[in-house]
């Protein structure tokens, strides 16, 4: 299988994502095709500045998508799915702002005339990972943890408040999981930068959430909530749960080794829960 | 010969209108003194659904400039829904009159409900302007036949 | 055409005092009319609609033998019938009349006079063209059967079933349910007098059981409805019973000795037990057990058990009753299938489903009831009393993603509901609301009354239900959070106890009921009435009447007084005895009919058939409402609506274009 693969600012600087995910694709014999030149996704933050703005920047890789001949656009940060089909929807409703958008490409040699499919990383694998036959992982207990932008508002793929897709996929590879309520609580997201403080909060609840439920892992499926929730746990030391990427998650079910999938990365360390017998 | 488009020139204009809705709303306008120009020629039909494409038809052979179709609100029609099948219907009446060489803005459908006089002043008022634009039918030329 | 029938026109100017005259030339108009072909007179008049105007019109047909007439006055909406009969007074069919409207089109919305002048001569011109080809149609009388089908036994069915017998009409109630009583049957109290509803239900339906004039069709269903007003033929299926109504005492052994214990309760919301043979509840009218032959270990499993037909005294088990049919003559029909309230799993936020504690406002009503699974005693699922509660409003109400619509009731409930709690259990209450919506008698003063009982109410929709715990002393509740939005803070209420306020849709098999009946529904489901003010009970289809929640939502007060109304409707048609069919229909021209079928599907009302020996399609003229899609639709002409025939109006469309 070949993807085309918006990484996002996140993604080769998050905890292990980018090593687990090449690990898991290599593995699966998925071919990651970057897209060449890629510019930031605009985020939530342009939106609220200029619609043809934010609109175009999330374009771009649309006309770029094209040229590379794909169908599909895959990336693995909750926040540049949601901006890119927030700007995909626009472009399909509006057809005035679909020509002033095309004008904007055509001026920088792009040329746009389809919307591809914008797709989440954690779609290709739920098609791509075999059914678990080992019992490995099965005393594994995982917290699955979604995040606000995964299933909102799109709904596309779960109900957009109690998803379930990930608690099945963790337990069709292998893991065990537990049903807790946080699954779509705000981490903070960006602002965790600037009131640090106050998002600390949000993140903290969330992991006690977890904890509470009887979880010895929490797996994310995006750069921001994970560094959101591993990093709240530097300050504070009870409870302690390491964050993986479901990539690094997926990694291990395959039989991959912890370290070629950066779990050595994470800021609490999760060598405890995954050695344990 | 085909008349000049000057200010004096006046289009006839032939509304097939619901019994239960325009017709209505066009009772309203009445009682309501709503003026609009006079060259609106008004048929009462009981539904917008019994409008038979023909009447259209003879409707712009006999020279008139414009037809306007008024029924009820989708939803509303006293017969449940004959505004809808008459709807269906306006794609296949407008490729027909193109053939005859009339253009399509010609003929215009509007859902106007009873209790909407002023629309119906305003649909009327804006629909004459509209032929007035357009100037006559192209049907004048052809009445030596 | 023959001399005898030659077309002799009478076309009369009506002045219409100052309303039509002054801006209307219509000496001018009279003149230039009488000059137009088989015109024999053309007058003008102050005031036809007048009895010298209508004198004016019975002397010249009769001695001038006019066999047309054309008067041009108002709208037809306003006079058309004054002066049919006044045609007819004078011996003619009333068929061989038009008018044209020269006031509400012509004086009354144009500047010009000259201009006036101008349209009303084409129009009246138009109208003798039309009238021209007029020809004599006849209406028809039909009898109508003395009897009245209500579907649906809830409190709208059964006072609708009341009112018409207690005229002396016989009546069939058809319910599919084992028992009568509906939703009614499970509240305790109403609002806003605090009524039992049992006190004040329970008489009514053993009313309904004993009155002479009721046939009681429980266990039912409406199977097929034929026929038109006054005379429909409608089949009633008897689902089986298992139980022979005439034999079965009512003594309830069979359902105590019943093995099959462990059933979910329908008329308990799934809050309690019930057996394979069982009574919804012990008020059940009639008082005869049902077989649920899914669960049955005779019927369902086919396994030995008959511990029920064992224990029977009077032998009225029967283990193979087979379905039943019963065809009734029936003048008029009322339709009373009410509502059902909204499940609520889809708004996931609310957790209902996923939090044993999250009830939905009808699980609360059983709970709260004296005959509900905890006898009326308000326990949580661990047995304790809850200390405090959340009532949600608006769930799934009044939200573009689920309904649209304020559902009426949930306002008035859910403050009924904060009233029992505080007085049976002193548990704290809060509201969470979008708006009170209290109109009705004694509503507001029930609002300000729970809110001098303590009972808090915020101003917000919940965002959400969650067992996350904030502080480790609430660890077993659930935290309602939503925005004040009158302090403009975000409010986070642990509490014991969640009643979601959930709006209430239409029945479930609405939609069937509807393609029955020939009933059309709007977007949300209910059954549109005829119109929304002046005829709010009748349907589009004549003899067919709606009450209660059908319609949409109402509560109990205004499904009364509409179900009465509907019998008030129902009885009206009956007493009259006859009904007169409209003159106005399609026919099919069977030597023009090419037997394409394209009218038939066209037909809203399902008034054409066709005729299989001779190819053709034919018009019910008792069903037809004469809308003329089928005119329309045919391809060879064939099929025409009588008074709106191609010669009619294209000879009208020519005239105005002259």
């Amino acid at each position: 299988m070949k993807i085309c693969f918006y990484p996002g600012c996140s993604f080769a600087t998050s905890a292990g994502y980018k090593e687990s995910t090449e690990a898991v694709c290599r593995k699966l014999n998925i071919e990651l095709n970057e897209i060449p030149d890629w510019n930031c996704c605009g985020a939530t933050v342009m939106f609220g500045e200029n619609k043809l703005r934010a609109t175009t920047l999330a374009a771009r890789h649309f006309a770029l998508v094209q040229t590379m001949g794909f169908e599909d656009l895959v990336t693995g940060c909750n926040a540049c799915y949601a901006t890119l089909r927030k700007a995909a929807r626009l472009l399909d409703r509006d057809r005035e702002l679909f020509q002033k958008t095309q004008e904007v490409l055509h001026n920088l040699g792009l040329e746009l005339d389809r919307i591809p499919k914008v797709r989440h990383l954690l779609e290709v694998l739920m098609e791509a990972m075999p059914d678990s036959t080992s019992d490995k992982y099965k005393t594994l207990s995982v917290g699955a943890y979604y995040g606000c932008q995964l299933t909102r508002p799109d709904q596309e793929l779960d109900k957009g408040w109690y998803p379930e897709i990930l608690e099945h996929f963790l337990a069709r590879i292998g893991f065990s999981v537990k049903e807790h309520s946080a699954r779509t609580q705000c981490c903070g997201a960006s602002h965790a930068v600037i009131y640090k403080n106050e998002c600390q909060g949000l993140s903290h609840r969330i992991i006690r959430e977890i904890a509470n439920k009887g979880a010895q892992v929490i797996t994310t499926v995006c750069p921001l909530c994970q560094f959101n929730l591993d990093q709240a746990q530097t300050q504070n030391n009870e409870p302690r749960l390491p964050v993986t990427y479901f990539t690094q998650l997926a990694g291990l079910a395959l039989g991959l080794a912890p370290a070629e999938l950066g779990l050595n990365k994470l800021l609490v360390s999760a060598d405890k829960v995954l050695t344990r017998p | 010969m085909v008349k000049s488009m000057s200010d004096d020139y006046q289009p006839k204009i032939i509304a097939l209108v619901c019994n239960w809705c325009t017709y209505t709303a066009a009772d309203l306008a009445g009682t309501s003194r709503l003026c609009y120009p006079s060259n609106i020629r008004m048929i009462r039909m009981m539904c917008t659904g019994m409008i038979d494409p023909k009447y259209i038809l003879k409707a712009f052979l006999d020279g008139a400039d414009g037809v306007f179709i008024g029924g009820c609100h989708p939803g509303d029609c006293h017969y449940i829904n004959g505004n809808l099948k008459f709807k269906k219907r306006m794609a296949g009446i407008e490729a027909i009159i193109s053939q005859f060489g009339f253009e399509e803005d010609r003929l215009r459908l509007r859902w106007i409900g009873a209790s909407e006089g002023p629309e119906f002043q305003h649909n009327m008022t804006d629909f004459i302007q509209t032929i007035q634009n357009m100037g006559p039918s192209p049907a004048k030329g052809l009445m030596v036949l | 055409m023959t001399t005898q029938n030659k077309p002799k026109i009478g076309v009369y100017i009506c002045h219409c005092g100052m309303n039509i005259a002054p801006k209307v030339d219509v000496e001018e108009v009279a003149r230039y009319i009488q000059e137009l072909d088989h015109v024999t007179v053309a007058r003008d008049y102050k005031f036809m609609c007048s009895n010298p105007g209508q004198d004016m019109i019975i002397n010249d047909i009769k001695e001038l033998g006019l066999n047309r007439v054309v008067v041009a006055s108002c709208s037809p909406r306003m006079h058309e019938k004054t002066f049919r009969n006044a045609v007819r007074t004078a011996g003619l069919n009333p068929y061989y009349f038009q008018m044209a409207n020269i006031r509400e089109q012509v004086s009354w919305v144009t500047k010009d006079s000259q201009e006036a002048t101008e349209k009303a001569k084409s129009m009246v011109a138009a109208a003798v063209a039309r009238v021209f080809f007029h020809q004599p149609l006849d209406t028809r009388e039909v009898t109508v059967a003395k009897s009245v089908l209500v579907i649906g036994g809830g409190i709208a069915g059964m006072q609708a079933a009341l009112t018409s017998a207690n005229a002396g009409y016989q009546v069939s109630l058809v319910e599919r349910e084992p028992s009568i009583g509906g939703h009614m049957a499970k509240f305790d109290k109403t609002f806003p007098t605090l009524d039992c509803a049992a006190c004040i239900m329970t008489p009514k339906m053993v009313d309904v059981l004993q009155h002479p004039g009721i046939t009681l069709y429980t266990w039912s269903e409406v199977e097929k409805v034929e026929g038109f007003i006054g005379n429909f033929e409608v089949t009633v299926k008897k689902k089986p019973r298992y139980v022979d109504e005439k034999k079965c005492t009512g003594c309830g052994t069979c359902m105590q000795k019943c093995p099959t214990k462990k059933i979910l309760s329908e008329f308990n919301e799934g809050l309690s037990f019930r057996t394979a043979i069982y009574t919804p509840f012990p008020q059940a009218v009639p008082n005869v057990p049902v077989i649920d032959a899914t669960h049955c270990r005779v019927l369902g499993q086919n396994k030995k058990c008959g511990v029920c037909a064992k224990f029977c005294e009077t032998k009225a088990i029967d283990f193979d009753q087979k379905p039943e049919f019963v065809t009734l003559k029936i003048g008029a029909i009322i339709t009373a299938t009410g509502f059902q309230a909204v499940n609520p799993t889809s708004l996931e936020q609310y957790g209902y489903g996923r939090f044993p504690e999250v009830y939905t406002s009808m699980e609360f009503e059983r709970l709260n009831n004296a005959t509900g699974p905890t006898s009326g005693k308000v326990l949580m699922k661990n047995g304790m009393v809850p200390k405090r509660v959340a009532i949600i409003h608006c769930v799934g109400s009044r939200d573009t993603r689920h309904k649209k619509y304020c559902s009426r009731v949930c306002c008035m409930y859910s403050m009924k509901f904060a009233h029992l709690l505080r007085e049976k259990t002193g548990a704290e209450v809060w509201e969470f609301y979008i708006d009170i919506r209290s109109p009705g008698k004694l509503y507001e003063e029930f609002y300000n009354r729970v809110q001098e009982e303590g009972v808090r109410f915020i101003r917000g929709r919940v965002a959400e239900i969650t067992d996350m715990v904030e502080d480790p002393g609430d660890e077993g509740r659930l935290t309602v959070i939503a925005e004040s939005t009158l302090t403009r803070r975000t409010v986070r209420v642990p509490v014991d106890m969640v009643v979601l306020s959930v709006g209430l849709e239409p029945a479930r098999g609405s939609e069937d009921i509807g393609r029955l009946l020939g009933l059309s529904r709007d977007g949300d489901g209910w059954f549109n009435e005829l119109h929304a003010k002046l005829a709010p009970l009748a349907t589009p289809i004549n003899g067919i009447f709606l009450a209660g929640c059908c319609q949409g939502p109402k509560d109990i007060p205004d499904t009364v007084a509409q179900a009465m109304g509907a019998a008030g409707e129902a009885i009206a048609l009956l007493a009259k005895g006859i009904v007169t069919t409209q003159a106005e229909i399609s026919r099919i021209d069977p030597d023009l009919c090419s037997g394409c079928k394209s009218c038939i599907e066209s037909c809203t009302y399902s008034a054409i058939r066709f005729d299989e020996a001779r190819k053709v399609a034919v018009v019910n003229e008792a069903l037809c409402m004469g809308c003329g899609s089928c005119a329309a639709a045919c391809p060879s002409s064939a099929a025409g609506v009588k008074h709106f025939t191609d010669k009619q109006v294209m000879g009208e469309i020519e005239a105005l274009l002259m």
